[in-house]
């Protein structure tokens, strides 16, 4: 069974070949589950909206020879740093801030940890060195916290560090 | 893993899939953002727990920190989440001030008294904090009765590190105080009283009966304390181990603290848990040959990690273990060989005659070094990864001497031995002498088919043996060489320019060159300009034979587009700032702090010409 018809949650059919496919621990989970054996049968995805099903496509369709994380050796330091963005995934991951939650939740629920972990760095590289103001305007936050209470925190945080 | 959508996952009708229509900048994503908030319903507060852990896990401290400003949700969650990963420095009154206007309920307390608090601002802090506190370090000993109202407060600890106690106040404590002291303790998971100073050995008592005793069952790292007696040498050496006549030199700390600690790890009912037992250098200082020993037999027969800390580097120092091993039949000390990993060597008696199955990491000293036989087969190391060889022979013991017999003998067999394994290499030579070191080290070098870090400091190097170097040793991925005059344009390029020797390197991300030969423009042109290196460091501008060439060959190929580190602010003194800075334009990933670090040094560097 070289291909699977995958069903978004808008009710849209795409057409994939399982090849592609095979990152996703949920999707193999539920071919395996429901025991499709012809290429008509369909796999339903409730939480994935069209658009971001054919997104995360195009993320599995260029990582899909990609080798799995494993560790080679565990006397080997670190080689490349694994967590580098690529150019490719760099331009793949430009996109409205509401497409990129969608496709961090539909790699979370299509269990792609490479995807996953691609679009919590991006989110995270979005924080990184932004002062309060700064990331509350970014993810429209509403502060509800009072002057005094900010100063306090403010000065909790001058004593604070990482354990 | 899963984790069931929102139920706000939005689609929007008619947007194109495509993956280059989809690219929108990063400026236009956030205007776009902002006029869509209306419907936006997926927000960085509404990502499932794991999702915002995955994110917080990219996070430094400070920006973990600053989430807390944003809004009282995001407050919540990163206490929620990090509280336990988050610590309060204690250092000056004005923290407990506002520590006791705190609306979070903070459990990691790391405290360096400088004044202590009024006895007021103590209690209230007791009465907010004691319930919630799992983590107590005390940095300073000056105020031992504030430290031992902390503790007492306390419900139930984890952690509790103190670097030096009264052992006498301890001692004298009512005893309704012992009882909080000692409740407190009950569940300590890691204990790290660092030294207890003592007018008598009540002190010693006090922590073994009260403390130890009493947390040894979920105690899973200790430090092995020490005993500061005063007046010194109150207790002179005169206890003694009974049953080990071998053993005669001990320390007050070895008979009052490890023999009584030995007692109760060594019985894996009363410390089912300990995993390991660290010694902190006083303690190491305070600690005979024959207490260190106990406690390495202990730990290895319990199979617990002994831990130096920050004790020669962390290394198993060979030359005591030689010494406290010589009446130990060797059977034993086989064993205790094949679970050392990690050696630090100036003896190598050991290395000859013992089996390291284990070891990882060897560092050997040679400052005298003598072996008698003419013949000797030195020891396999098969899962050696990290070797390093430091060459320290002083003026007076010229190689040929007797106390340096058989060195490069041995060294040379060390090297034949680790080549399949070794994956960092480091061989330093600080020989007054310079020929002390008669064997070719480079040649030699050039075997180490999977080495992926190289260091050579202090080793001339015949040229024509470092392009051979460089085409044995593909793997590379990191290269220092220090003070190797054989190293010039055609040690980096070799006989065949069309296909430089250093090229082959194709891992090579960092390389340091320093006081090396004439090296100019042509290696740069040729060669260095096609590396894809992310760390650079070349000796300075008064050193160095590269000319503006040499510099605009490196912004134009490979190496302009890695490289992140460029070191040697001087190394473009020739360059005006003006057009340093354009220079630098061209290095796309270069860091701005080593950007401004470059400018500065140049700066530096025109003032001090003037």
């Amino acid at each position: 069974m070289p291909f699977v018809n995958l069903e978004s949650s808008d009710g849209d059919l795409v057409k994939v070949d399982v090849d592609v496919i095979k990152c996703s621990v949920t999707i193999n989970a539920l071919i395996e589950h429901l025991g499709l054996e012809d290429d008509n049968e369909v796999v339903p995805l409730q939480n994935v909206g069209t658009e971001t099903l054919h997104k995360v496509l195009a993320w599995a369709k260029h990582h899909k020879d990609d080798l799995p994380s494993v560790d080679d050796d565990e006397d080997d330091p670190p080689r490349e740093r694994r967590t580098d963005i690529t150019t490719w995934d760099a331009n793949f991951i430009k996109m409205e801030q509401i497409q990129l939650f969608d496709l961090i939740l539909a790699a979370n629920y299509l269990d792609i940890s490479g995807l996953l972990d691609l679009g919590c760095k991006i989110v995270a590289d979005m924080i990184k060195g932004k002062t309060a103001d700064e990331i509350r305007t970014m993810f429209n936050i509403v502060n509800d916290l009072t002057p005094q209470e900010q100063e306090q925190i403010r000065k909790e945080n001058e004593w604070c560090e990482e354990k | 893993m899963h984790t069931d959508l929102d139920n706000s996952l939005v689609h929007k009708e008619g947007d194109d899939v495509e993956e280059e229509s989809g690219i929108v900048s990063r400026s236009e994503s956030s205007e776009s953002f902002a006029s869509s908030s209306s419907h936006f319903d997926i927000g960085l507060l509404n990502l499932p727990n794991l999702i915002f852990d995955k994110i917080f896990n990219h996070l430094s401290p400070t920006d973990i920190l600053t989430l807390r400003l944003t809004c009282k949700s995001t407050k919540a969650c990163v206490e929620h989440k990090f509280l336990d990963k988050l610590c309060i420095n204690v250092k000056t009154r004005q923290a407990f001030v506002v520590l006791l206007n705190s609306q979070t309920t903070w459990t990691h307390f790391n405290f360096h008294w400088k004044l202590s608090p009024p006895q007021k601002q103590l209690s209230q802090f007791t009465l907010i904090f004691s319930e919630h506190i799992t983590t107590l370090k005390f940095t300073s000993n000056v105020y031992d009765s504030a430290i031992i109202k902390i503790i007492c407060s306390c419900a139930s600890l984890s952690i509790l590190v103190v670097e030096e106690i009264d052992g006498t106040m301890l001692a004298e404590l009512p005893q309704k105080d012992k009882a909080r002291l000692s409740k407190a303790c009950y569940s300590l998971q890691h204990l790290g009283i660092h030294e207890i100073l003592s007018d008598d050995k009540k002190g010693a008592d006090f922590f073994i009966e009260h403390v130890l005793s009493v947390c040894c069952s979920t105690l899973k790292s200790l430090v092995v304390p020490f005993l500061t007696f005063s007046p010194i040498n109150a207790y002179p050496f005169k206890y003694g181990w009974d049953n080990k006549n071998s053993m005669t030199s001990t320390t007050p700390t070895d008979v009052l603290v490890v023999r009584p600690l030995i007692e109760i790890i060594e019985n894996r009912v009363k410390a089912p848990n300990l995993e390991s037992v660290v010694v902190v250098p006083e303690s190491r200082s305070a600690l005979s040959d024959s207490g260190l020993f106990c406690l390495t037999l202990l730990c290895y027969h319990r199979h617990l990690n002994l831990i130096y800390d920050k004790f020669h580097d962390s290394n198993f120092n060979l030359g005591k273990l030689t010494y406290s091993l010589s009446s130990e039949p060797s059977m034993q000390m086989s064993e205790i060989a094949s679970k050392i990993m990690t050696v630090m060597a100036s003896t190598t008696d050991l290395l000859l005659n013992y089996e390291f199955a284990n070891l990882r990491k060897l560092v050997v000293q040679f400052s005298t070094f003598h072996i008698d036989q003419d013949i000797f087969v030195v020891q396999n190391f098969p899962r050696l990864n990290t070797l390093n060889i430091d060459f320290k022979i002083r003026k007076q013991l010229h190689p040929r001497c007797s106390k340096v017999k058989r060195m490069d003998m041995f060294v040379q067999g060390l090297l034949e031995v680790s080549r399949p394994s070794v994956k960092q290499l480091q061989v330093q030579n600080h020989c007054v002498v310079e020929s002390a070191i008669s064997f070719n080290v480079v040649k030699v070098v050039k075997c180490f088919c999977n080495l992926r870090s190289l260091s050579l400091i202090g080793f001339k190097g015949a040229t024509k043996d470092f392009p051979v170097m460089w085409r044995g040793l593909r793997l590379l991925e990191k290269v220092e060489l220090e003070n190797c005059p054989g190293l010039n344009d055609q040690g980096m390029l070799g006989e065949d320019w069309t296909k430089p020797a250093i090229l082959e390197l194709t891992d090579l991300r960092e390389l340091k060159i320093s006081r090396s030969g004439r090296i100019t423009d042509l290696s740069y042109i040729i060669a260095l300009c096609r590396m894809r290196l992310t760390r650079f460091h070349h000796q300075p501008f008064y050193q160095s034979d590269i000319t503006f060439e040499g510099y605009n060959a490196l912004a134009r190929g490979d190496f302009s587009k890695t490289i992140k580190f460029l070191s040697g602010g001087t190394t473009f003194g020739r360059l005006e700032k003006s057009s340093l800075r354009e220079y630098l334009n061209n290095f796309p990933s270069l860091q701005e702090t080593d950007r401004k670090k470059i400018l500065r040094g140049f700066s530096r560097w025109n003032l001090s010409c003037f």
